[in-house]
């Protein structure tokens, strides 16, 4: 029998540090483990500010990491040559403003990083357009022409382009409106099953993270706190973060909407030195909790969490 | 007498092509104190019809039509009373909060300059009074961020600021473009709150667009569904949201990820939305809509009052009594 195929993506003990000064530094990202395997969605949730996008630059190449290990089929990702990278790997952010170089041709904008001849350019671009579900005249219009979700799209056709065998994929969807996201979620999805294409979906929308991840990673100041089978994640999260972000799932019945709870308000605190760091918002936190960091451990087959209290839901 | 009363507003830019009518004969009202949200498509013409509200739009757009505020004309008004009425009476916030500020001033000044122009206050004034806005927006330590330029902030804070910016004056009326839709979700939330607790405090109106239907639920009153251009269904939230009385409005909820098994396939709105720079009889929705009868070809629906709702109109041809039918007369349920 062969041995296993090497994982996808594999972030290993991943940290990043930024330095302020001579003494001061933060860390956006403060050692995360996680696997993607080829044809997975790996959906990553978190408030603002979690480290969510540092982590998604870490996993498509575009910063070091400090320390740990981020491998692409099994080899340093870091390590491979620039092109190469791009060719594998391609990020997709959530902003449809900034992305797009306006004094370029859409047609260009997409077809970019391929090495091909300008008459296939037309042709592979109008496929490509076609695919995210674009007028074919689009290829000849400048980005200012486009409402927000078509310049979105234009985003996504350019990063398929390559072919790669992940997307990053951060926040890909908020902007845009509901029949698109369902339109774009079910090209992911049509992706990974022809393709094999494997994607790290960030998204603060728990409704579609649930409906097209496999697995679920939930961050808090920099680090997992919970990575949970979507299919376990309404019925059997663990931790109390994960639960209050389940709390706050969108409504779309205006009677029950109106009385949604919100989680704990405030900005993320500082986290404490000792201890878990969600203690100072955690609705259930108690004395260990305060001098003693919960261990990452698996609480059943591939259902991570940490907190001390996880064994005893 | 509604705050805001617009009539058959209508808006065109002029393409290469055929003119492209982003906005077609929309008619609403918001009153005191109301939250009127929008919701549509992309494309569907929210953006266009609000910015030209209050008078917001580039100068090559064609608008016509009518759209009464507060007793007064702003359709063809000079564009200093334009000015004028936006910093006080009419606030706006954009969906994109980075490049609605000056990248080049520091944000507390930025705010303080609305201070001055609308509240005619000093300049020492002024600054105290911006710190004071900023943190009736709840952000943190204001004092000392007021001092930072656009880009050291993050994108919610750049909302928070564009809000406090937008209610210096106290508005009657607040347009808000998909306000929470640049920024991620905690942040949005809040953002929401805050709108939404500013909104009872003030006591304004509000006119919403957002793709977030979520978020629309929790905050609208009422609510106005646009396709191509047109405003195809209008009612009470829950009415419209959960009432499935026009087949786009359902379509467009059913969009959302929440009744089918995890991994299968969401129900996408098949086909493109109109193109806006084309004109055909009959129902726009017709080529997408899984009711189309033979009579939604031939003839635009009129507004049609849903039976047992008040307030809830809705264009379509599928409950109406006199709908265009193949032999030539109406189809006439019985
Ligand atoms: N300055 C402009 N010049 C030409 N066409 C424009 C301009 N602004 C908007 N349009 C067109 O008008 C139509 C309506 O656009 P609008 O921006 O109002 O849509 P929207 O409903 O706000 O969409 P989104 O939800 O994506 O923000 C679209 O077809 C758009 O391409
Ligand atoms: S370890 Fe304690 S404080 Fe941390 S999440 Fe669990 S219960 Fe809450
Ligand atoms: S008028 Fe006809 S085509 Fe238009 S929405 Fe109603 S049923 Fe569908
Ligand atoms: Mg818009």
């Amino acid at each position: 029998m062969a041995g296993p195929e090497p994982l996808l993506l594999e972030l290993r003990d991943v940290r990043r540090q930024i330095r302020l000064g001579r003494k001061q530094s933060i860390h956006p990202v403060d050692g995360v483990s996680l696997t993607v395997a080829r044809g997975e969605i790996l959906g990553l949730v978190g408030e603002s500010g979690c480290g969510k996008s540092s982590l998604a630059r870490l996993a498509a190449g575009l910063d070091r990491p400090t320390a740990g290990a981020v491998l692409l089929g099994g080899r340093p990702l870091w390590d491979a040559r620039d092109h190469v990278r791009a060719r594998r790997v391609q990020i997709l952010l959530q902003d449809p403003y900034s992305a797009l170089d306006p004094r370029m041709r859409v047609e260009a904008i997409v077809t970019e990083g391929l090495r091909i001849a300008r008459r296939e350019r037309s042709r592979r671009a109008a496929e490509l357009l076609a695919a995210v579900g674009l007028p074919s005249g689009a290829g000849a219009e400048f980005p200012h022409a486009f409402s927000g979700g078509q310049r979105q799209r234009i985003g996504l056709a350019r990063a398929l382009a390559v072919d790669p065998d992940l997307l990053v994929a951060d926040e890909p969807l908020s902007a845009l409106d509901p029949s698109v996201q369902a339109q774009i979620a079910n090209l992911l999805l049509d992706l990974r099953r022809r393709r094999g294409l494997g994607c790290l979906f960030i998204s603060h929308d728990l409704a579609m993270v649930r409906h097209i991840c496999d697995r679920v990673a939930v961050m808090y100041q920099g680090r997992l706190v919970e990575l949970v089978p979507a299919c376990r994640l309404t019925s059997g999260a663990l931790h109390p973060y994960t639960r209050g972000l389940l709390a706050a799932l969108p409504n779309l019945d205006p009677r029950a909407a109106r009385r949604q709870p919100i989680l704990p308000r405030g900005l993320p605190l500082p986290a404490p030195t000792t201890g878990c760091p969600f203690a100072p918002r955690c609705p259930g936190v108690h004395d260990r909790c305060r001098v003693e960091m919960p261990a990452w451990r698996e609480i059943e087959p591939g259902h991570w969490s940490a907190c001390h209290d996880a064994l005893r839901r | 007498m509604a705050l805001l009363t617009v009539r058959d507003l209508s808006v065109e830019f002029p393409a290469s092509g055929a003119a492209v009518r982003a906005v077609r004969r929309v008619s609403l009202s918001v009153q005191d104190g109301e939250v009127v949200g929008l919701v549509g498509e992309s494309g569907s013409g929210k953006t266009a019809a609000m910015m030209a509200i209050p008078g917001l739009l580039p100068s090559a757009a064609h608008v016509a039509g009518s759209v009464r505020f507060a007793g007064r004309e702003l359709l063809g008004a000079r564009e200093q009373e334009l000015r004028r009425i936006r910093g006080a009476r009419i606030g706006v916030v954009f969906q994109d909060p980075l490049s609605a500020l000056n990248p080049t001033m520091p944000v507390g000044r930025q705010v303080a300059e609305v201070v001055v122009h609308h509240l005619h206050l000093g300049w020492r004034e002024a600054r105290e009074r911006a710190v004071e806005l900023l943190a009736s927006v709840d952000l943190p330590d204001p004092g000392r961020r007021a001092a930072e330029y656009p880009h050291q902030w993050s994108g919610g804070m750049r909302q928070r600021a564009l809000i406090a910016m937008a209610l210096a004056a106290r508005p009657s009326l607040l347009i808000a473009d998909e306000p929470t839709s640049a920024l991620d979700a905690r942040v949005a939330t809040e953002v929401a709150e805050l709108l939404l607790r500013l909104q009872s405090e003030l006591g304004m109106a509000v006119l919403l667009a957002s793709h977030d239907l979520g978020l629309i639920a929790r905050l609208a009153d009422r609510v106005l569904v646009m396709y191509g251009g047109q405003i195809v269904e209008s009612g009470g939230c829950a009415d419209v949201l959960l009432g499935r009385a026009h087949p786009y409005t359902s379509a467009l909820m059913g969009a959302v990820p929440g009744g089918g098994a995890p991994g299968t396939a969401l129900s996408a709105i098949p086909g493109e939305p109109p193109d806006a720079s084309r004109r055909d009889a009959g129902c726009a929705f017709a080529a997408r809509c899984p009711h189309v009868m033979y009579g939604c070809l031939r003839a635009a629906p009129p507004p049609y009052p849903v039976p047992g709702k008040i307030g809830h109109v809705a264009c379509c041809w599928r409950y109406h009594p006199d709908a265009p039918s193949a032999d030539g007369g109406a189809h006439g349920r019985t």
